[in-house]
């Protein structure tokens, strides 16, 4: 029986009974053509992983290595007790990536139901709105299409609502109807900025990348919208009613100052 | 003390920094697309983390998850097309400044990455989980969902045509064929 190609490895491996390694060194003397297979995988036997161990590839960045160890704290710390449900309900990657990811915003504990908090005092030590609008957009530059649609499926709807209805109740803040404008609601979730809540919409069109709209308290002078361009994404933000407002999204100016109208009229 | 999985993977994701940074870049060869798939990884592992089953190995379930994430999410971007990592001039650079190491030995670790690196993906990744992460036959298959004979199938094909590029001789592919099943795992 004319041997395949992987039982002439397991040959030359030494991984054949005595029986067959007889038939096949009577057949190798036999057949050049075999004889010169066999000499091939003889001499495959390379250093194979010295070469990839001699730095081929680059190391793990520190900055890479510091990010994940982040991450992993809040999941441990996350798992002991209740916000393992919290993480999973709100979208854990999300939360993380928004938390973690540039090294300012803090994943907070979820908010009880029964606590009324006053959004409207936290102003100090929550940074400029700048850089707070820079910091929302560089995470929503990782949050992807296929990112939103994987929470969509993996989320249970229920629990969504039920994670809408409560930051409803906490911030007085309407989440504003933009299926008008061509962007559906899919969830709500809230994140942190500064040991301050953060609160994040999430909405998806039809044939493009997630809209993000975020807000927190703040209770600085009123600011019109300002725009800038983030890793090919239009930001937009202002400033009104006590609170701060940023919308992230590929999508045009014009399409961005729709979205800021409606969002005014309907979230206030 | 026995951790549960959710704690499992997060102790344990700690220890896999480093191996599962590699897998990215076996599987994507662009830094920042390894940057990438590297940090949605983790975030996915820690997402699935009650997911894990603590019978398994962490590292499979990693590159698994690692794996699917690439092809399902990232590849769905204009980014397969991005080869910029693996270049003959950096990896030549690389070898020659090894410390200890003779210009020969240099030589032939350089040539030996180059021609793994060619080989066809399904075979590159075989010989890599295999002969440089040294998984087994089954594990490979697991992270690779693929049956194990496949495995073997493909490492035997990519060390033909190793060992013919090493004899200096034209490469002739042989048919695919399944192999029959081995427990051990073998170090070419």
């Amino acid at each position: 029986m004319k041997p395949t190609l992987e039982e002439l490895t397991q040959y030359v491996d030494g991984e054949v009974s005595p029986a067959r390694r007889s038939q096949l060194d009577l057949l190798r003397e036999q057949d050049s053509e075999l004889n010169r297979t066999v000499t091939a995988l003889e001499t495959s036997r390379l250093p194979i992983r010295r070469a990839y161990n001699l730095g081929q590839y680059p190391p793990l960045p520190e900055a890479l290595k510091t990010q994940a160890r982040g991450w992993i704290q809040l999941a441990s710390g996350s798992s002991h007790a209740k916000p393992l449900s919290f993480w999973t309900r709100m979208g854990f990657s999300a939360c993380l990536a928004a938390a973690v990811l540039v090294g300012y915003l803090v994943a907070q504990p979820p908010i009880p139901r029964s606590t009324t908090v006053n959004l409207a005092v936290q102003e100090a030590g929550s940074g400029s709105i700048v850089d707070w609008a820079e910091v929302i957009a560089s995470y929503q530059s990782l949050y992807v299409r296929e990112t939103v649609e994987h929470l969509e499926r993996t989320d249970n709807a229920k629990k969504t609502v039920e994670t809408t209805s409560t930051i409803l109740q906490q911030t007085r803040v309407k989440i504003p109807d933009l299926s008008h404008h061509g962007f559906h609601f899919v969830r709500a979730q809230r994140l942190g900025y500064k040991q301050k809540p953060l609160f994040q919409l999430v909405y998806l069109a039809d044939d493009g990348v997630p809209l993000a709209l975020c807000f927190m308290p703040d209770v600085a002078d009123p600011r019109t919208l300002t725009q800038f361009d983030f890793d090919k994404l239009n930001t937009g933000y202002w400033r009104e009613a006590g609170h701060r407002f940023v919308i992230v999204g590929d999508i045009d100016n014009h399409l961005m100052s729709m979205l800021y109208q409606s969002s005014r009229e309907q979230m206030l | 003390m026995t951790l549960n999985p959710p704690n499992s993977v997060a102790t344990g994701l700690e220890q896999e920094l480093e191996p599962l940074w590699r897998f990215t870049l076996y599987l994507t060869r662009d830094n920042h697309d390894a940057e990438d798939l590297f940090q949605r990884a983790c975030l996915r592992a820690l997402e699935q983390r009650d997911k894990y089953q603590p019978t398994g190995q962490l590292r499979s379930w990693l590159f698994r998850l690692t794996q699917n994430v690439w092809y399902n999410e990232l590849r769905s971007r204009t980014i397969r097309d991005r080869r910029a990592f693996v270049s003959g001039d950096l990896a030549g650079q690389e070898a020659e400044n090894v410390e200890g190491s003779q210009p020969d030995s240099s030589l032939l670790f350089n040539q030996v990455f180059n021609a793994v690196e060619a080989l066809p993906e399904a075979q590159r990744l075989v010989v890599i989980l295999v002969c440089v992460e040294g998984f087994s036959y089954r594990e490979a298959a697991e992270v690779l969902d693929i049956p194990t004979g496949t495995v073997m199938s493909r490492l035997a094909r990519a060390r033909y045509t190793l060992g013919n590029q090493f004899l200096g001789t034209e490469t002739q592919q042989p048919g695919e064929k399944s192999g029959n099943t081995r427990s051990q795992v073998t170090q070419p």
